[in-house]
């Protein structure tokens, strides 16, 4: 099946019941309440250890080699997951095991382990719940923490009771107390334990398991074989590594200070089985390269190794909360499963990259600072080259055409877009979904209205706007520059492209290079004449900021970078208390705030909603994340965009219109299309709602 | 040592669904012991770090409950059906709420985690702040070839709709003991 029909089968599958995401809001509920107990210096040494762990890798595998000789234990390195899951079935034949009992499995996910033992007649058990319920689902796990998080209680029960051969009613606790009766007896039959590991310490040789359930432990207990299956990229250095680790991993993962149960395991430990003596447990390390070796060696994708799996990025990527990990991955799901995915399993597999909208609030969860949206654009890319784009993205890479060339014309235009055949020819030929409201040209563009006000030439703030306010909403840009005005700056509108986030969403990432070219140079003559750079859309912020410094990788970027501002970001410098003085009160007025996927304010603060408030309107504000449009990816017609876009953005509306403002506010000109779509309530830019003190 | 590191170690262990008693004499201890092995039919299971309390805790609950067994688990009995097991742990953490035992066989950690009720008693002055005061302790431990088990509450899941149930594998009911004499 197509990716665009997965897609649209999930979401008829799941309609209003979003299991995945209703699982996630809870963690991030719970997450949110305590993830400020973790400093930002905190995260920084967090990301310098994984980034010497990584660095001095080789040197660390024989580290652990030799920790593992001095206790009794063996290493193995495997190549890929056939070798690695070869050399188990030896040991497993060696030894005569019949069943194998496994815990922290996902490593063992990624090179299908199960299926090679089950072939060869070996009873396998994956005792962690989750596991376990998509095991006799016969399935994949959809979530590297949460395995069944994609299906309802009624379906587990449906597993359960096909399973046990008897009803078992869809009680979690109910159901939780049958595996639990059924397991205690496996774990003291198992020939054989099999464990990921969360951390391999090089100077000892101990492995660090975290888990919940404790069913990593009581696998251990029993069995007189063990086996680790790890990625190599798990070695860290010492045991203080991973203290510190271990303050933020829970904390990022389930909202909890500490898992219950984590364990410091060395590899001498006796084993206790039922009908045997008391044994040394046998212990192997099998470490696996898998590509990991090779990106390490990846600039571009190299940093996803520092990746400590806690699915920060899963709790808030909007396509995969609706479709889960079975459309939105392959074995390793979510944003961070696109480049695991390249990296483990092959290029090839990664076409579900597609459904990634480039949100970036991946990268703003994962506490690592890891570049997923960067990294996940360059997979796209990668993809792009070696099998050719979806031609749905090839089509739409001619947006800033299409715009300008529509622009000259504006009311024929407007005419043509609100012609249903015309937009059928548009869906058919350019694959923009006719059910799309688009917006509507200005009569007259930016450019023009500044000639006409006799704006100055020069001044000392760059006001960019992009594409959709120079073109559609160019009175939101004058108003910014009025604002700016009174409050003692002189504006120029610049001849910028637009800021390309459309190529870096899809992965035309030559393209998106020489447009930033073109613009940091621009910027960057004009800041050193003295400018200031002010952005009027958050995306194109964003890519300034953000994207242009990971393109070009060049000092001009990074200088445009550090002299560029979102718009209120800007204003907040000034100062709220100048900025009142020159803008009427917002007093009585009851808004929902939606805060943009790009705004992001230096300082970290909800810049819009201090604006707001400080003109004194009441501002209702819930975090849940994306509108669900992100700029063409949610105009793509049907399961390409459309209808995942609008159920991503349904969920929102539903929630923001509980919260009791007057309108919804944002100051994304995208998310307001996606809420003018559909919201009963009227939605408005935020320099639609202020009025200049001056004009009365 | 203050009496903030313990009330904060309470509090995150009762938020946790720990129960939690502080105990200040062994008669105490006892007393409350007594209370939860009413309904013990088969064996105790006793493990952990030797402490005096520990050996005199013994000596009273062999000599008041005839009818159980009292097994301490260092040596190779199989204890396979107990209901209960009671540990010393090596050190604690107040802000996690985390008991850490030390256990350098299957023995030692079956009888941690097998029984339905797992009951740790731990001095107040091992307790320490967070994990990173761990750091001079852990290594100690790994040099001297034992492994270090981590409980920060009853065994969970979420794996179910995202309802947080207590018991999976783990014991079912987590009861910890402070000893403040």
């Amino acid at each position: 099946m197509r990716l665009e029909e997965q897609v649209l089968e999930k979401l008829s599958h799941y309609k209003d019941n979003w299991p995945m995401l209703k699982n996630n809001l809870r963690i991030r509920e719970r997450r949110e309440k305590i993830i400020l107990e973790v400093s930002s210096e905190l995260l920084r040494e967090v990301r310098r250890i994984k980034e010497e762990s990584i660095e001095n890798l080789e040197q660390n595998i024989e580290r652990v080699r030799k920790a593992l000789e001095g206790r009794g234990a063996e290493l193995k390195i495997a190549r890929d997951g056939a070798e690695a899951s070869r050399m188990v079935l030896e040991i497993c034949k060696q030894y005569g095991v019949k069943l194998v009992v496994k815990s922290k499995s996902l490593t063992t996910e990624e090179i299908e382990l199960n299926k090679v033992l089950e072939s060869e007649n070996i009873e396998v058990i994956e005792t962690d719940l989750g596991e376990r319920i998509v095991q006799l689902a016969g399935q994949k796990p959809s979530h590297i923490l949460g395995p069944a998080f994609h299906m309802t209680r009624d379906e587990v029960a449906e597993v359960f009771t096909k399973y046990y051969g008897r009803p078992i009613p869809p009680d979690p606790q109910q159901m939780v107390l049958e595996v639990r009766k059924e397991f205690r007896e496996k774990y003291q039959r198992a020939g054989m334990a099999i464990t990921g590991a969360n951390f391999i310490i090089a100077e000892s040789g101990a492995m660090v398991l975290v888990t919940n359930e404790g069913n990593d432990r009581l696998a251990l207990a029993f069995a007189p074989i063990h086996i680790v299956i790890a990625g190599v990229e798990k070695i860290v250095s010492s045991t203080r590594d991973v203290l510190k680790i271990l303050k933020i991993l829970p904390r990022n993962a389930t909202g909890q200070r500490l898992s219950s149960y984590v364990s410091f395991h060395l590899p001498n430990m006796t084993a206790y089985p039922r009908e045997a003596k008391l044994s040394p447990r046998r212990t192997i390390y099998i470490l696996i390269d898998n590509g990991r070796m090779e990106a390490r060696q990846d600039r571009e994708i190299k940093e996803i190794l520092y990746c400590i799996r806690c699915a920060s990025c899963l709790q808030v990527c909007p396509p995969y909360n609706l479709v889960g990990g079975h459309v939105f991955g392959y074995i390793y799901s979510g944003p961070m499963g696109i480049p695991w995915t390249m990296i483990a399993h092959g290029l090839e597999k990664t076409y579900f990259s597609q459904l990634c909208n480039t949100c970036g609030l991946c990268r703003e969860a994962c506490p690592l600072d890891i570049n997923l949206p960067y990294i996940n654009s360059t997979v796209k890319e990668r993809y792009g080259k070696r099998f050719g784009y979806p031609s749905l993205n090839k089509s739409l890479k001619r947006y800033e055409r299409l715009i300008t060339l529509a622009s000259r014309a504006p009311n024929l235009s407007n005419k043509l877009l609100n012609s249903s055949s015309a937009r059928k020819v548009m869906e058919k030929f350019i694959g923009i979904d006719s059910r799309r409201p688009l917006p509507r040209l200005s009569e007259k563009n930016l450019g023009e209205i500044f000639t006409e006000l006799g704006l100055p030439e020069k001044g000392n703030i760059v006001l960019y706007t992009d594409l959709l306010i120079y073109y559609m909403y160019p009175d939101w840009a004058v108003k910014a520059a009025k604002i700016l005005s009174s409050l003692g700056y002189r504006i120029i509108i610049p001849s910028l492209k637009s800021c390309g986030m459309p190529l870096i969403q899809y992965g035309f990432m030559d393209d998106a290079r020489r447009i930033a070219g073109y613009n940091v140079e621009y910027l960057y003559n004009l800041i050193e004449q003295g400018y200031t750079v002010v952005s009027l859309e958050p995306t194109a912020q964003e890519c300034l900021t953000n994207y242009y410094p990971k393109l070009l990788a060049s000092e001009k970027s990074r200088i445009v970078a550090e002299n560029s501002y979102g718009f209120f970001e800007f204003l907040k410098k000034i100062g709220w208390k100048e900025v009142t003085k020159v803008l009427k009160s917002l007093g009585g007025v009851h808004v929902t705030y939606h805060l943009p996927c790009h705004s992001r304010a230096r300082d970290g603060s909800i810049v819009v909603k201090e604006f707001l408030e400080a003109l004194g309107a009441k501002v209702y504000f819930k975090k849940i994340g994306c509108c669900g449009l992100a700029g063409t990816w949610g105009m793509k017609k049907n399961g390409h965009g459309y209808d995942i876009s609008i159920e991503i953005g349904r969920y929102l509306v539903k929630e923001y219109e509980k919260l009791g403002g007057e309108f919804i506010v944002t100051e994304c000109s995208i998310c307001l299309l996606q809420f003018q779509h559909l919201s009963n309530l009227p939605c408005r830019h935020p320099l639609q709602l202020v009025q200049l003190a001056s004009i009365e | 040592m203050g009496f903030d590191i313990l009330k904060l170690f309470i509090n995150r262990l009762e938020d946790l669904g720990a129960k939690t008693y502080i105990c200040h004499s062994v008669e105490d201890l006892l007393q409350h012991i007594n209370d939860l092995i009413k309904e013990v039919k088969t064996q105790i299971l006793i493990t952990g770090s030797e402490t005096e309390y520990k050996k005199q805790l013994i000596e009273r609950l062999k000599e008041n409950n005839q009818n159980i067994k009292v097994i301490t688990v260092d040596s190779a009995t199989p204890v396979y059906d107990a209901e209960l097991s009671i540990g010393f742990p090596e050190l604690a953490l107040a802000n996690t709420g985390t008991v850490i035992y030390r256990a350098s066989s299957g023995i030692e950690e079956a009888s941690i985690y097998f029984p339905e009720i797992h009951i740790s008693i731990i001095s107040k002055n091992k307790i320490l702040h967070d994990i990173e005061d761990l750091e001079s302790y852990v290594d100690v431990f790994l040099r001297r070839g034992e492994s270090l088990y981590f409980i920060t509450g009853p065994s969970s899941t979420a794996d179910i709709e995202g309802e947080i149930v207590k018991g999976v594998h783990g014991p079912r009911k987590f009861y910890v003991f402070v000893i403040e004499w």
